[in-house]
């Protein structure tokens, strides 16, 4: 507290320095003048009391010099002298230096990309005016979850209740792009006209949404993002004023939104963002635009300053009560309950909160990786203080304190972090790059700003100054502690404690390496585990392609007779082996469920789907019973079902499923189904569960919305088949949306992002950290050998074999990494049981992966181990002999 | 001129005597000097130049506070004044002090 107030005493002094020197300018003048005044007084002469006076207040120069360095902060002068004299000794050993360096440029590098992709998913705050005043309304149910969608009618009662500065909508679709003669599918925000104002987004081009659009008059303008202006227009500046197509609508476009904005969503980037139309309009190409009340949005809201989010919660309910009250059947179906705020200043997680958990996972591994790192650099600096060992002795003996030598050793220790860390941050870019490489790109694309930025900067300059500390600190301590008399000898003593610490910590660091290895082993095993055997095809060879024909071109009728005009032409191209339509298809980012009743009552929730003749053929789900649907199965025909085994055995328990009945609550045509056939069990929209009760339903019977085509390839030359595809299509209808085009097994894959970017992840960490650990191995035995080739040479003159003196320094390491192996098999071991509810459930005794990891830390052993020891069986006894 | 003995040689006591000097008001730097000579009959000078040092070095700590004032042959002068933290540092050391003094002239009597 006192220091804390000369601190601050010291700091005020530094703007008023000047006026210092004047001040104590003018008072040591008076002090003269006043003795001098004394003097004449006692009647001395003028002249001779001033020159009596001076001469008695000495030098004035050191009386200012000295009442000058009083306020100086000394800690700051000798912190220059320290890193001056710090770059100065790094200078002189390279290599010690880059080795420090790179293994620190690893450890922050990784840490800091962790940091970044953690802020971008779940902590950095919207680029966006007071972006803390901003909440989500959701509204919670009764008979079902919370939902974020809300009746535009209910808006416009908050609105009127003048509740929020401003209410922000938002909603996203997918809408066929077309320019230029060129169509593509793209996701389309759809938000109200005050979103770019009401958020204070300043477009990087152009303007947002005009006056009269915000004043209530809809016009067809639209704002392209950042990124999709880049990408699909080269970034001109003059697309402003130019005509796009969406949904075959002409819009123009009129601004391009600013590069850090994104979304209010994590993970979406919506390519382009058009205006929600005014209660009661509509534009029929464009559903998502219309302003019907019972339509439904997500709505962000800004909080007045003069309240707080409470106080405009419980205002915000109390206007749902009174909306309720007077709700229409439709409105009381769903069952709203209470209104519910949220805060969204750092977005909404959305779609990134399956990646929260796997991220934090990540970040505790990287920690892993970093004290690695650090046991690195701390052991190479406890071999340095032995070798510097006379130099510090010898300022110890000319009056440096301990402290001041610590803090020396401490201030190189912070500037090789520094350094490692300024190179990290390179590292950081470059891993956040591959960090968005993982993202699963499907339906709608994942996207998360992972550009550098003042946050992730700050977070990496403070972790490399903690990062210098807890590296530097044991082995500055221990430097300064010695005692000074034994210091000057040639042999240190302590030098064997030194070892052992440096023992120690080669222990920690092969032992951390390990369990990082078995880790990674365990999630490499999760995703293969994860990887379905239930189709028995090779899905490498199963093409997938979503349509989403408009709605006002094809009505029900010729929706169907779409599916079915489909399935005839493709299946008769050649390299066609056999082909489907099925809505929703398995492992798609779209899935629905029902639930299942038989006639005595027993009722089983289970997913659905509807799909054409011969789509179990087509991913190769065998059929075990009955029949597959065919192309009788149409509207005129009886309902009916194919179910697989899961849910024949919860509705009928063993007895034959074929030919009974089924019901589906909440079916609009009231249809009852009659199994005709079942399959096997799959995990049919989610790999991460068992498989579950699933039925499927004839398209024909249906109508379908954005079905997705199936076709198995004859051989395994799938492009040539996706070109006659695509020409069918042109065929048929030229600007039909077909996208998201894929194989079944690239699909797979997409659904296993997650683990598999955990698992590339952590088996990259796993051999940074081997790599490191092998870097300490070596560094200690090289060191053990030379401090050692007097003995070594001394046993080889005496006539000790080569394979001895090999024997001596393998037999050192050898216990050194069994010693880390045991430590690090027991970690994993235990730890993987704490954690198992954080690892997917992956973590068990997995022999082959202990096996494999404990091999591959020996392999890093061996190499490490070679080259010291080879060095020992070539020292000459002589030269040995011969030094001091 | 052998016959005073600088502050110096007896360490932390020019801050006391500082200190005690500005008990009774604010003085500037010159009648500090004074009058620790003058209360010291003469045996106690304070070497000019390490006074203005002193003085800093007891304003950063914060037992000092100085202001310019107007001194009595109407000329503007600094003026040192007492903050509570300086009283109580006086207290301290004039307390440590006679402890000392104490105890070393009992050695020196009876030794």
């Amino acid at each position: 507290m006192k220091s804390w107030h000369e601190f601050l005493r010291r700091i005020a002094r530094i703007g008023r320095r000047a006026r210092f020197d004047d001040d104590l300018d003018a008072e040591i003048q008076f002090h003269i003048e006043a003795r001098a005044d004394e003097l004449i007084e006692s009647g001395m002469p003028r002249a001779e009391a001033l020159a009596q006076a001076r001469r008695e207040f000495g030098s004035r120069l050191r009386a200012r010099e000295s009442s000058d360095d009083a306020w100086r902060f000394q800690w700051f002068e000798d912190l220059r002298a320290d890193i001056r004299y710090a770059i100065r000794t790094l200078r002189r050993s390279p290599a010690f230096t880059a080795t420090a360096v790179a293994s620190l440029a690893l450890g922050i590098g990784a840490s800091s990309a962790m940091f970044a992709a953690l802020d971008a998913i779940l902590w950095k705050p919207l680029p966006v005016t007071d972006p803390g005043s901003l909440v989500r309304v959701s509204l919670t149910r009764a008979a079902a979850d919370e939902t974020q969608s809300v009746p535009l009618d209910y808006v416009e009662q908050l609105r009127a209740a003048g509740i929020f500065t401003d209410l922000i909508l938002s909603s996203g679709d997918g809408l066929s792009f077309a320019y230029d003669g060129r169509a593509e599918r793209i996701v389309g925000g759809v938000v109200s006209p005050n979103f770019f104002t009401a958020l204070g987004l300043r477009p990087a081009i152009g303007r947002g949404f005009s006056s009269e659009v915000q004043n209530g008059r809809w016009a067809a303008e639209a704002v392209l993002s950042y990124r999709f202006w880049q990408r699909r227009f080269a970034g001109d500046p003059a697309v402003i004023g130019r005509t796009i197509h969406l949904n075959t609508h002409p819009f123009t476009i009129v601004g391009v939104s600013p590069e850090p904005f994104f979304d209010l969503a994590r993970g979406f980037d919506p390519e382009l963002r058009i205006p929600v139309m005014p209660i009661g309009q509509t534009l029929p190409q464009i559903e998502q635009l219309s302003g019907a009340p019972t339509r439904r949005i997500a709505v962000t809201a800004r909080v007045k300053p003069s309240t707080t989010t409470a106080g405009s919660e419980a205002a915000a309910d109390a206007r749902l009560q009174d909306w309720l009250r007077s709700a229409s059947p439709s409105i009381a179906r769903q069952q709203y309950r209470h209104a519910h705020l949220q805060t969204a200043e750092a977005g909404l997680v959305g779609d990134m909160a399956p990646f929260r958990a796997p991220m934090f996972v990540l970040l505790a591994l990287v920690v892993l990786v970093l004290i690695t790192a650090c046991a690195n650099v701390a052991s190479m600096l406890l071999a340095r203080g032995v070798a510097r060992h006379r130099e510090l002795a010898l300022r110890a003996s000319i009056g440096a304190g301990r402290t001041r030598l610590a803090r020396q050793l401490l201030t190189e220790s912070i500037l090789l972090a520094a350094a490692g860390g300024l190179a990290g941050v390179a590292i950081a870019f470059w891993v956040s790059d591959a960090l968005v490489w993982f993202l699963p790109q499907g339906h709608i694309s994942l996207v998360i700003d992972l550009r550098p930025d003042a946050r992730v900067l700050a977070f990496t300059s403070v972790l490399s100054v903690l990062t210098g500390i807890v590296f530097g600190l044991a082995p500055a301590l221990q430097a300064s502690r010695r005692d000074l008399a034994i210091g000057l000898k040639a042999d240190p003593a302590g030098a064997s404690h030194r070892t052992r610490t440096r023992g120690a910590l080669v222990v920690a660091q092969v032992a951390l390496s390990l369990v990082l290895l078995i880790v990674a082993g365990w999630f490499i095993r999760a995703v293969s585990s994860l990887r379905p055997l239930d189709f028995r095809v090779p899905t490498d060879r199963v093409l997938l392609f979503t349509l989403k024909p408009q709605r006002e071109i094809y009505d029900a009728d010729r929706m169907r007779q779409l599916v079915a005009e489909l399935h005839r032409r493709m299946a008769a191209l050649p390299g066609v082996q056999s082909t489907a339509l099925a809505e929703f298809g398995p492992l798609g980012s779209r899935s629905d469920s029902v639930t299942y009743e038989t006639q005595d009552g027993s009722a089983v929730h289970g997913a659905v789907d509807l799909v054409t003749p011969r789509f179990f053929e087509t991913i190769g789900v065998p059929i075990v019973a009955g029949r597959d649907v065919d192309e009788r199965d149409t509207r005129a025909a009886p309902a009916v079902v194919v179910i697989n085994e899961a849910l024949a055995q919860a509705l009928f328990r063993g007895a034959p499923a074929l030919g009974r009945t089924l019901k589906v609550p909440g079916d609009p045509l009231k249809r009852t189904f009659t199994v005709i056939g079942v399959v096997a069990n799959t995990r049919y929209y989610d790999l991460h569960t068992k498989p579950g009760p699933a039925g499927w339903i004839s398209l024909l019977q249906e109508t379908p919305y954005m079905p997705t085509l199936h076709i198995r390839a004859a051989t395994g030359d799938v492009a040539s088949v996706v070109t006659a595809v695509r020409q069918e299509f042109d065929a048929i209808d030229k600007g039909f949306p077909i996208f998201n085009i894929k194989t079944l097994a690239a699909r797979v894959e997409d659904s296993l992002a997650r683990e598999r970017m955990v698992a590339n992840i952590s088996v990259t960490f796993g051999v940074l950290a081997l790599v490191l650990a092998g870097v300490g191995l070596y560094g200690l035995l090289a060191y053990s050998v030379s401090r050692r080739q007097r003995e070594i040479g001394i046993r080889l003159a005496l006539g000790s074999s080569d394979g001895a003196v090999l024997w001596g320094v393998a037999r050192e390491a050898a216990v050194l990494v069994v010693w880390g192996a045991l430590a690090g098999l027991a970690i994993a071991l235990v730890g993987g049981r704490l954690a198992s509810p954080y690892l997917f459930g992956v973590a068990q005794f997995d022999p082959g992966v202990l096996v494999a990891s404990a091999g591959a830390l020996g392999v890093i052993a061996l190499i490490a181990v070679s080259v010291p020891a080879a060095r020992a069986t070539r020292v000459n006894p002589i030269s040995a002999l011969r030094t001091e | 001129m052998a016959d005073y003995v600088s502050p110096d040689l007896l360490p932390g006591t020019l801050y006391m005597m500082i200190l005690r000097s500005l008990r009774s008001g604010p003085l500037h730097g010159y009648a500090i000097a004074k009058r620790i000579k003058d209360a010291s009959e003469n045996l106690l000078v304070i070497e000019d130049g390490s006074l203005y040092p002193a003085l800093n070095r007891m304003l950063v700590k914060g037992w000092l506070k100085a202001d310019w004032g107007i001194s009595d042959n109407n000329r503007r002068a600094r003026f040192y004044k007492l903050t509570p933290d300086g009283r109580k540092q006086l207290d301290l050391e004039a307390e440590k002090f006679a402890h000392i003094t104490r105890a070393v002239q009992a050695v020196m009597r009876t030794a």
